[in-house]
């Protein structure tokens, strides 16, 4: 049964009581919250995933809860928790959702080592595959709202999963994180978007998370080769420009974005050279997002691709 | 006094393995033994590929690359020169001398 066929009020119940098991992408996550805000953005956002995979069996068992303090009822919090670890601060209350998404992409790059993980977007359009690997602030996440509002695929926002034996990538086709200035932004280019609530005052200053597209969703089981690497950078008022890249300095920046190339040691290594010998190297610079559509709809498609589950 | 009984070598342990693309100034160093990823330049490159295969003294380097005058032009074939990309690839811990 999808997130979405199910009423507000019975969500609000499993997810307090036995927790619900969500498929995102590749993962089976077992939450446990009855804090209001996370499971109704979570019915916002996550409409369209499935939420009851084989009960009990999950790769990642996440609960969200108030901790039992005197801050309970003067400046309310939020725990997150792995298997009954906390491995962080609590947040304020308000920041309950955003603590979902962030610790996550936490437990997913601490430990899916079956994959080589980028900090990376990764978009994909008539089977080929644009790789955007990029620091945080530089615009990769608004670039790639952008593309998946105009047709891209979404195969990911914030994590690529790579196969060290093919070099697919394994789509997790959540929420796109949005920060400050890009959040009005994608406001004004994709009004018919679904947004979720905005939350000021994180470490990242005003965050919101956009729905990741109903049919990003139905093909996360479809698996693809990068063709492309792009470094996008937001640059106010600039016009959109590609220029080839050094793929030496794409390796190591590749590498200093990965969650575990060090973990993988060899296979880390050779995963990430095949992958920088396979594909085209791009620095992208934009300062509108209309200019980036009309350049990515004009990417070089080689006939290379393999797409399939 | 500069003793010509010093040699260079591998770091202890280092196995290494190389990657670079086209014709561009650097390369990729990936050190297999200590797990660390390093960009160096061409003439880098050369002097590691060069120390793999045995130790050598800074005079015996500066005659062997006598054979990549792509990379060392004559001015740079000098025993200062050698003796600087020496020192950067020691700082990080590619390689080590050893007193013959």
């Amino acid at each position: 049964m999808n997130v979405a066929l199910e009423s507000a009020d019975s969500l609000k119940k499993r997810l307090s009581g036995s927790g619900c098991y969500l498929s995102i992408g590749p993962f089976v996550v077992h939450l446990n919250t009855s804090i209001p805000s996370v499971s109704e953005t979570l019915g916002l956002l996550y409409s369209e995933i499935s939420s009851d995979p084989k009960e009990g069996v999950a790769d990642f068992h996440i609960a969200l809860e108030r901790p039992s303090n005197h801050r309970r009822w003067l400046h309310p919090q939020v725990n997150f928790s792995l298997d009954g670890h906390v491995p962080f601060k609590p947040l304020p209350l308000e920041q309950a959702f955003p603590l979902f998404e962030w610790g996550l992409n936490w437990c997913v790059g601490s430990y899916a080592h079956q994959y080589l993980i980028v900090h990376a977007a990764v978009i994909e359009k008539n089977g080929s595959v644009a790789l955007f690997p990029a620091p945080p602030g530089s615009g990769k996440s608004t670039l790639c709202a952008g593309l998946v509002n105009r047709g891209w695929r979404l195969l990911s926002d914030e994590l690529a999963l790579i196969s060290p034996k093919d070099l697919r990538v394994t789509p997790i086709p959540r929420p796109v994180s949005l920060k400050n200035e890009s959040i009005e932004v994608m406001h004004k280019f994709a009004p018919d978007a679904v947004f979720g609530p905005i939350v000021h005052d994180t470490s990242k200053g005003t965050v919101t998370h956009m729905k990741a597209p109903d049919e990003s969703v139905e093909k996360q089981h479809i698996l693809a080769r990068p063709e492309w690497i792009i470094f996008p950078k937001y640059e106010a008022a600039a016009p959109a420009k590609l220029v080839q890249r050094s793929k030496n300095y794409s390796f190591m920046e590749i590498a200093e974005q990965s969650f575990n190339y060090n973990i993988l040691g060899l296979r880390g290594f050779d995963t990430l050279q095949r992958l920088v010998d396979d594909c085209s190297c791009y620095d992208f610079s934009y300062g509108r997002l209309e200019d980036a559509v009309e350049v990515f709809d004009s990417l070089p498609v080689s006939n290379k691709q393999v797409v399939s589950s | 006094m500069r003793s010509t009984k010093i040699k260079y070598q591998l770091a202890s342990g280092a196995v290494l393995k190389f990657v670079s693309w086209g014709e561009e100034e650097a390369g990729v160093v990936y050190n297999v033994s200590s797990g660390d990823t390093h960009l160096v330049t061409k003439a880098g490159e050369i002097l590691l590929q060069l120390l793999q295969k045995k130790p050598q003294t800074i005079l015996q380097l500066v005659d062997e690359v006598a054979r990549f005058p792509e990379v060392f032009t004559d001015d740079e074939r000098n025993i200062e020169t050698m003796q600087e990309l020496l020192v950067g690839l020691k700082r990080i811990d590619l390689i080590e001398p050893t007193i013959i």
